[in-house]
């Protein structure tokens, strides 16, 4: 992702113009996941009773720790549990047919929707569950609206310390080499908010 | 640097040709088990922070952690190609 966006956005910069393309692509992040948060809630909201027979905090405690908990083993890499996703990437051709500004807009909006493309973490189908099961429109926009808010402010933080395109490529290497170390953080994290779901759901019942 | 964290398949199949097939082996058995000794004290925090909560704010709770987990997933996309 980094070698794909942060070169649009030294494109601008380098034309010694204020990187509004990099705002672009943040509100693009930022409206794209609280749609899809709001959507799931709007789901969750109409789904029938039975589903939701806990009440809906309740359900969406049980529901995300329980997906939680599975996916804490899958990020340790300790036991294989299927992921459904699509395999694709955001168009790069947008680079070359928009104009940046454009397209640092449009690639905000599909990365911040999460869905259409390859999900690297499965920690958001734990938010993605708990949206749904919050049954809230405004809850379920509220949780996916930080998953864009983590997903564009690390560009913007990065994007100050890169002069070159040179540097981004640079940086997307480096990258590559916490890769396990993220899945290690993402695996514990997710035990520990999965237990805690569930405990709490048993609590609040 | 990060070895133990998860065996690399690569790093495996080289040392598989330099022999080293039962030193990997041990690792391998190694960093499992470390992983799992650690995904149970994860676990056991995540249950007694839950359980420890004054009676109350369970719900306010749950919120904060599940917009944590909200942020990291977002903040590990940054590690997607």
């Amino acid at each position: 992702m980094v070698g794909t966006i942060l070169p649009i956005v030294y494109g601008e910069r380098k034309r010694g113009k204020l990187p509004v393309v990099l705002w672009l692509h943040f509100l693009g992040c930022f409206v794209g996941a609280s749609c899809l948060g709001a959507l799931l809630g709007l789901i969750g909201a109409v789904l029938p009773k039975q589903v939701m027979t806990l009440g809906p905090s309740i359900s969406a405690f049980v529901a995300s720790g329980f997906v939680s908990l599975l996916y804490s083993v899958r990020e340790l890499d300790l036991i294989q549990v299927p992921a459904p996703q699509f395999r694709r990437q955001v168009p790069s051709k947008w680079r070359l047919l928009l104009p940046p500004r454009v397209t640092a807009l449009f690639y905000g909006l599909e990365l911040g929707w999460g869905l259409t493309i390859r999900i690297s973490v499965t920690t958001f189908y734990v938010a993605a569950i708990w949206a749904i099961m919050s049954g809230s429109p405004i809850l379920g926009a509220l949780c996916m609206a930080m998953f864009g808010l983590g997903r564009a402010l690390p560009l913007m933080w990065i994007s100050r310390g890169l002069d070159s395109v040179a540097d981004c490529r640079r940086l997307a290497y480096t990258l590559t080499g916490w890769e396990t170390v993220v899945h290690f953080i993402n695996g514990l994290v997710l035990a520990f908010a999965g237990s805690c779901f569930l405990v709490n759901s048993l609590i609040l019942r | 640097m990060f070895g133990w964290l998860g065996p690399n398949p690569v790093k495996v199949e080289d040392s598989v040709m330099r022999n080293d097939t039962i030193k990997v082996s041990h690792d391998f058995i190694l960093a499992r088990w470390l992983r799992v000794v650690l995904l149970c004290v994860a676990t056991l925090f995540g249950a007694l922070s839950a359980y420890l909560m004054p009676a109350g704010i369970g719900c306010q709770h749950g919120l904060l952690i599940i917009l944590a987990v909200a942020l990291l997933a977002g903040l590990s996309a940054l590690w997607s190609p």
